[in-house]
């Protein structure tokens, strides 16, 4: 079975690549999509048999790259498409999964092969309320799989020969959608939203914010407590899309990361169900909430009911005295 | 203008109780519009009152189970003109290529329409694929993460789009026909008054089935065998049990004895 895969940096298509070797892939294909002229260095060097990339022309959305990837994309003959869950990505995977008659499956917690073009997916269900098992079958099947996935199985990393790695990339032709196909769009503005230079899923410690932070200056509480430990600071949807004190990068839960540090503090975060799925792996969760009532509290190995602008100071400081100690 | 926005009925999930043994028990849970689909027919109206003579209609596509009258007035009386519902057993378990192709089949039937506005994903699987496959079965273009828009007015057919994405916000210029799905900040939903909710009783609602529709769910099945998918089970995730020792801050000892536990834990 050949497989092709859609991935937009090196981490998740190294993931996603290993990842359909372990589902049953003899063979996979990696597909880049961006404004580059030619396919990224990254790209070259991963365990993929072919590569290929499409260079998008300025004012082209990704969205619109359909007509552009199909007749390769139908060419491969694929029985599993892999997708990481960018917005766009998703939009373009999903028009091709469209056009086979199929659909593209989101939010996959584990995946499995049962046979050949048989799987078994969790999704979640109700933002990690629960989890549905599907059984999946077909001569195609795609899935959208986000970081951690395929990594939580013990595997080894996947090495090519150098004679069966893609030796050179193909160049994709850039063809303007159909004219049936209606509405047009082009790009007018893009601009680049700053990164927050921590990758969160490299920190040992994750510091949360969530509503309890009234005020974007009471910020600066976790920064020093993330500062001190060294930590990775993230947030909770609302103060990532809402407020916008965060980057999207920033945000764990259902559509945005989930997360398996050895410690996760969650200061002000009342433990919605939709942000707790992307910490709930977590070695140790440590809670504060001034609500003795917040959900957080019943899935905590430690919690203190209470005021964050009061905690999280005391708690900054005990770390430092407690290292000067130590040191 | 004529919008349409698709809306997904699910289970309130403030009421799905969940048994000892991680089972799910619905019998409790009311049948509610998808949280974020408000947010979209609350864009939708808001864009619809731009643009005078501008029809605002909500498709919904799931089993009988989902109609009530008190289901049919929370959308109404948000300012739709119009609700349109498929019913029909097979549609409970329909996934989005299914849902899509009806809702497909429920625009053709309807008549001209210019936008198609989504919601961010709806409550229960979250999928964010009902607006792709929709734009797929209508041949139209679709975006998504939409945050914010323009309408330059109907001379001009143009509709600006504010995107957020992972990496950058982007600005399209875009003509219509066109599906859309928003996030939840484009517009927050109205609290409704009484005279709206009255007022929502007279609007028009029509019930179709698959079979109203001349829309063959065998071929709808065969169609979508490329990758059939059946629900094994439902499940809440065994939880970690974790300690939850619980200390208060309003004691001067409960957050020294907090902060040296929390440093024995960090390590």
């Amino acid at each position: 079975m050949r497989s092709l895969i859609f991935a937009r940096q090196a981490d998740t298509a190294a993931e996603l690549l290993a990842g359909a070797r372990l589902l049953g892939a003899s063979s996979a294909t990696l597909v880049v999509i961006d404004q580059n002229p030619s396919a990224p260095d990254w790209a070259a060097s991963l365990a993929a048999e072919r590569l290929a990339h499409l260079a998008l022309p300025e004012g082209a959305p990704l969205e619109t790259a359909l007509e552009s990837i199909l007749a390769f994309a139908e060419g491969e003959e694929a029985g599993l498409v892999l997708v990481e869950p960018s917005r766009s990505l998703k939009v373009l995977v999903g028009g091709l999964a469209a056009r086979q008659a199929s659909s593209l499956f989101c939010n996959v917690t584990h995946l499995r092969a049962t046979g050949a073009g048989s799987y078994e997916a969790g999704v979640l269900y109700f933002g990690g309320l629960a989890e549905q098992r599907l059984a999946l079958s077909g001569p195609v099947a795609f899935f959208c799989v986000g970081a951690g996935v395929f990594a939580s199985e013990t595997q080894e990393p996947v090495v090519l020969d150098a004679e069966v790695r893609a030796a050179e990339c193909l160049e994709l032709r850039w063809v303007e959608p159909r004219a049936e196909r209606r509405g047009t769009a082009r790009v007018v503005e893009e601009r680049a939203i700053e990164s927050s230079g921590t990758d969160l899923a490299q920190s040992e410690i994750v510091v949360g914010c969530g509503r309890g932070f009234r005020a974007r200056e009471d910020l600066a509480l976790a920064t020093a407590l993330a500062d001190e430990l060294g930590a990775g600071l993230a947030c909770t949807r609302p103060l990532a899309e809402t407020e916008g004190w965060f980057t999207h990068e920033q945000y764990l839960g259902v559509s945005g990361k989930t997360l398996r540090p050895r410690v996760y503090i969650g200061a002000g975060i009342s433990g919605q169900m939709q942000h707790l799925i992307g910490i709930n792996r977590a070695g140790a969760i440590i809670a504060v909430n001034r609500d003795r009532d917040a959900p957080i509290f019943a899935q905590c190995d430690l919690g203190i009911v209470g005021d964050l602008r009061e905690v999280l100071p005391a708690l900054s400081e005990a770390l430092a005295s407690g290292a000067t100690d130590r040191g | 203008m004529e919008i349409i926005v698709a809306l997904k009925v699910v289970l309130d999930d403030q009421d799905i109780a969940l048994a000892s043994d991680g089972s799910l028990d619905t019998s409790r849970a009311h049948q509610v519009a998808s949280l974020y689909d408000l947010n979209a027919l609350e864009a939708a109206v808001q864009l619809a009152a731009l643009e005078e003579g501008s029809r605002v209609t909500v498709l919904t596509v799931g089993g009988p189970e989902i109609d009530d009258s008190k289901l049919r007035k929370n959308i109404l009386a948000r300012g739709a003109d119009e609700l349109i519902m498929l019913l029909d057993e097979a549609a409970r378990d329909w996934g989005s290529f299914e849902t899509a192709r009806a809702l497909a089949a429920m625009i053709a039937k309807r008549g001209t329409w210019d936008l198609v506005v989504c919601g961010d994903g709806s409550a229960d699987r979250f999928a964010q694929q009902v607006d792709v496959q929709l734009a797929a079965a209508l041949d139209t273009l679709v975006f998504d993460a939409v945050v914010a828009w323009e309408w330059a007015g109907a001379q001009d057919g143009r509709l600006s789009l504010k995107r957020k994405l992972e990496d950058c916000e982007q600005t399209l210029a875009c003509t219509l026909p066109l599906v859309v799905s928003v996030m939840p900040d484009i517009a927050t939903p109205r609290i409704c008054g009484m005279k709206e909710i009255l007022a929502a009783g007279k609007k028009p609602v029509s019930v179709l089935t698959a079979a109203e529709l001349a829309l063959d769910l065998a071929d709808i099945e065969k169609s979508g065998g490329a990758t059939r998918f059946e629900l094994i089970e439902t499940r809440a995730p065994a939880r970690q049990k974790r300690a939850a020792r619980m200390y208060e801050a309003a004691s001067s000892e409960g957050l020294r004895v907090f902060c040296a536990e929390a440093a024995a834990l960090i390590g």
